[in-house]
């Protein structure tokens, strides 16, 4: 339905379709004519749309045409609206949709202002080292923290609505000339095709770009560090920004993106190399170690050395529970105190630690239910699995799926899961890109920042992985 | 890009160098001992030069149809049906092929890996990954064989260092002194565990030629054959006469070194590595015969080609198991000629005859 001249009947119609007591109707004169404000009282900058759009419009010339009209306020984002549904939309964006008497149509004048929390350094992905702001719920924010990184034409930026409810503002963001556009143009496709409800959170955007629903791996990257997303667009992947999320996604996503940390490039190179190594060491014992002591007690006593072999047969002694019930016991409690610890009330944290880690674990041991090796490498695996968070999800299952079959089948049942993984990582693919590139298939100029990373200056080519248009980032002097 | 669903050189450089690899050493040594003794290595020598003269005549023939696979090679030559039914009779002699190595690791991890017998279960679970490679199919090889070759050369390098202290290669001499009949005995009862050139010959037109492959590959499998050989004769060397009762050999090799006794078996580690590596090497054929039969049949559905061939290995293993020994000197003595009538002499005559076909328009 059309904005007609009538202002009385828009103003009926508009009434019915945005029907709730936080949606102001303001009227005024514009020059010699009624006029009508329509706005979201909770949303709208009161200040700016008195100064900026009402303002001038008291004193202007009505007779002229409404785009001419729109000229004269000085509000900078200001749109012509013509349908009734149209306008209504703009006012839930928060926009007030002016209205005068006489005119057919009306515009547009974006005047929002939310409450937003100010710019801090991520809580997920702390550094010594670096820059510390993070995104924040706003998009608005969170692209002027990409614009002041990047200040260059190349960078795309490409906006797009999610959600029939809830209108969900989501930027794709793209290099040109890095990025390869048949990605940007599939992943859009991707968001298209989407029919939902709402989208409160990115996350909500990676599982809908996800390309095999079931995986327990992640497929999508995410970081809150403007420094982080600007250097993966770098390498050729997109970047996307939702409204409401303070998490940037990027894609396509390679598995060895969680083992670096933005920190690892802003200090020296060795340091970097040892902490990525341990970041995988971390993650292998988190995943397999519950369960390798497990298969070593049950059916492989020869592999443990014979001095230790002699304290866990002294700890052991007496103890009711097979060794896999033990050790599934002990991480069942260990994520029941990990949960607990995310959810309670922060003042109830410390109350928590002396619970978990005294009550539970020393009387426990006390009690002769459980021995101290096995609470040892529960403690063990439970703090390695932090060294990469974004893993967590993952590893934390992986460490029962090991555990089961461990204490089932033994030290075989480790191997097959094993090789079970190295086959499914390694045949899969991730937007056309192999999950676990540059290790295979290997690509040897990618090796310069895997586990292995080589100085910062000496990394001349975009990862070939990503397929990036230009590969080389670097240029010698002159050249 | 290599993305792309071709494979590359270099993966099927490292298959040979890890998967045919690390399935030639768990029992063919002891095996080979048994028959040649000392001369072992000379009896291996024999077998890598007659497979290794296959693959290069199945290089060789890569060259000279460009980008067609073997079955493209039939079709065009003798027609579809021609090529399924050679087809056919590769992909039971990769069932065949399978057999033995299975049932050497199903022993290996049950006698070497476990201190009590496990129960059945233990080893059935491998048919579940085995299946699931066999249906990621080819590219799954060789992008696996990117990851393994590193833990196969681990595993070596573990036990290569912890029995060449041991090792007294003056166990190995006289050089020539065993009789070249028990060396050509030596070759014959351990041929089973060779044919990779039937590998190859499948892999033809499913990898990207690129500049000097033929040279790169063979010089992986002299690689293969090198360390093979090295393996075996550091393995007589420590062992002596008593190398034919080294059965699952990674275990035996390097149990005797004095630092064990301070940090414990970390020689098991190898033998645990071993394991991981031979899952896919066991595979290997799973995987060939299942993109054989899948070429001679056309099934709408990728799991059916991967349920038979697993489905037949599986039941096989358990039905046959406690006639091994006697299945395993059937085919290593007497089916061996069948083996190498299939794998080599059938391969060969239709490859010449598909080049003397093409020259003749010409």
């Amino acid at each position: 339905m059309i904005i007609g001249k009538d202002l009385l009947k828009n103003e009926k119609i508009l009434k019915a379709l945005l029907c709730s007591d936080d949606v102001i109707f303001f009227e005024f004169t514009a020059g010699s004519k009624n006029a009508l404000a329509v706005y979201v009282d909770s949303i709208t900058d009161k200040e700016t749309l008195g100064l900026q759009v009402i303002f001038p419009l008291k004193n202007a010339n009505v007779s002229q045409s409404v785009k001419k009209l729109a000229k004269t306020i000085t509000c900078a984002n200001v749109k012509t609206v013509t349908e009734i549904k149209e306008a209504a939309n703009e006012v839930l964006n928060g926009s007030t949709v002016i209205l005068i008497d006489g005119k057919a149509g009306g515009f547009a004048a974006d005047v929002k202002k939310f409450d937003v929390r100010a710019i801090a350094e991520p809580p997920t992905e702390l550094a010594i080292r670096g820059p510390r702001n993070g995104f924040i719920e706003s998009i608005k924010t969170n692209l002027s923290l990409v614009r002041r990184y990047l200040k260059t034409t190349a960078l795309k930026i490409e906006t797009t609505e999610i959600g029939k409810y809830s209108s969900t503002s989501i930027a794709i963001m793209s290099i040109d000339g890095i990025t390869d556009p048949s990605l940007v143009k599939k992943v859009k496709e991707k968001l298209k095709s989407v029919k939902i409800d709402s989208v409160p959170d990115s996350s909500y955007v990676s599982k809908i770009l996800y390309e095999r629903k079931n995986s327990l791996f992640k497929q999508v990257g995410s970081t809150e560090r403007p420094d982080v997303l600007i250097e993966r667009m770098l390498e050729g992947r997109i970047g996307i920004l939702v409204d409401g999320s303070p998490f940037a996604l990027t894609l396509p996503y390679l598995l060895i993106e969680d083992f670096q940390t933005a920190e690892d490039y802003y200090i020296s190179h060795y340091r970097a190399n040892l902490v990525r190594a341990l970041r995988v060491l971390a993650i292998f014992l988190s995943v397999f170690l519950p369960g390798l002591f497990v298969a070593a007690q049950l059916f492989h006593l020869q592999l443990i050395p014979l001095n230790f072999l002699l304290t866990i047969v002294n700890s052991i002694k007496g103890i009711p529970l097979s060794p896999s019930l033990e050790m599934f016991f002990l991480l069942l409690i260990f994520e029941i105190l990990n949960e607990t610890s995310i959810r309670m009330p922060k003042y109830v944290g410390m109350a928590l630690a002396v619970v978990g880690a005294l009550v539970l674990g020393e009387t426990a041991v006390n009690a002769g239910l459980v021995s101290t090796p096995a609470v040892l490498i529960m403690a063990m695996s439970g703090i390695s699995i932090y060294t990469v968070p974004e893993l967590t999800e993952t590893t934390s299952l992986l460490r029962f799926i090991v555990l089961l079959i461990a204490g089932s089948v033994g030290g075989y049942g480790i191997v097959l899961i094993e090789a079970f993984l190295t086959c499914y990582l390694c045949a899969t693919e991730n937007y056309g890109v192999p999950y676990v590139a540059p290790y295979s298939p290997l690509i040897l100029n990618d090796l310069q920042d895997g586990i292995y990373m080589s100085d910062v200056t000496s990394m001349p080519f975009r990862p070939q992985a990503l397929n990036a248009k230009n590969k080389r980032r670097q240029y010698a002097d002159g050249k | 890009m290599p993305t792309e669903n071709k494979i590359c050189v270099r993966q099927i450089c490292f298959m040979i160098l890890s998967c045919c690899l690390i399935g030639k050493i768990l029992v063919a040594p002891a095996l080979g001992a048994r028959y040649a003794s000392e001369g072992l290595w000379i009896s291996f020598l024999i077998n890598f030069c007659a497979d290794g003269a296959f693959v290069f005549f199945v290089l060789k023939l890569s060259d000279k149809f460009p980008n067609k696979t073997f079955f493209d090679i039939l079709k065009n030559a003798f027609g579809k049906v021609f090529a399924k039914i050679i087809y056919f009779f590769l992909f039971v002699f990769l069932l065949f092929k399978a057999f033995i190595p299975i049932v050497e690791q199903k022993n290996y991890i049950e006698i070497a890996l476990y201190e009590t017998s496990p129960s059945v279960m233990t080893f059935a679970l491998y048919f579940l990954f085995s299946s699931f490679f066999c249906y990621k199919g080819l590219k799954a090889v060789a992008r696996c064989s990117d990851i393994v070759v590193w833990a196969s050369s681990l595993g070596i390098i573990i036990l290569l260092a912890l029995s060449i202290p041991l090792t007294d290669l003056t166990n190995l001499l006289p050089i020539i002194g065993v009789p070249f009949t028990k060396i050509l005995d030596g070759a014959k009862n351990t041929f089973v565990w060779y044919f990779d050139g039937v590998y190859i010959l499948l892999l033809i037109g499913n990898f990207k030629p690129e500049k000097a492959y033929k040279r790169k590959i063979m010089l992986s499998y002299a690689g293969m054959a090198l360390i093979t050989i090295i393996y075996s004769v550091i393995l007589y060397g420590e062992f002596g006469a008593l190398t034919e009762r080294q059965y699952f050999s990674p275990i035996q090799m390097g149990k005797s070194n004095v630092a064990l006794s301070n940090v414990g078996r970390i020689d098991y580690i190898a033998g645990f590595i071993f394991a991981f590596v031979d899952a896919f090497a066991i595979s290997l054929p799973l995987v060939f015969a299942s993109y054989s039969i899948q070429k001679v049949f056309e099934f709408k559905n990728k799991l059916y080609p991967v349920l038979t061939v697993n489905g037949a290995l599986l039941i096989s293993l358990f039905v046959a198991h406690d006639y091994f020994i006697e299945i395993f000197r059937f085919l290593s003595k007497k089916a061996i000629w069948g083996y190498w009538a299939i794998a080599y002499a059938m391969p060969l005559i239709v490859a010449t005859a598909a080049l003397v076909k093409r020259r003749k328009p010409q």
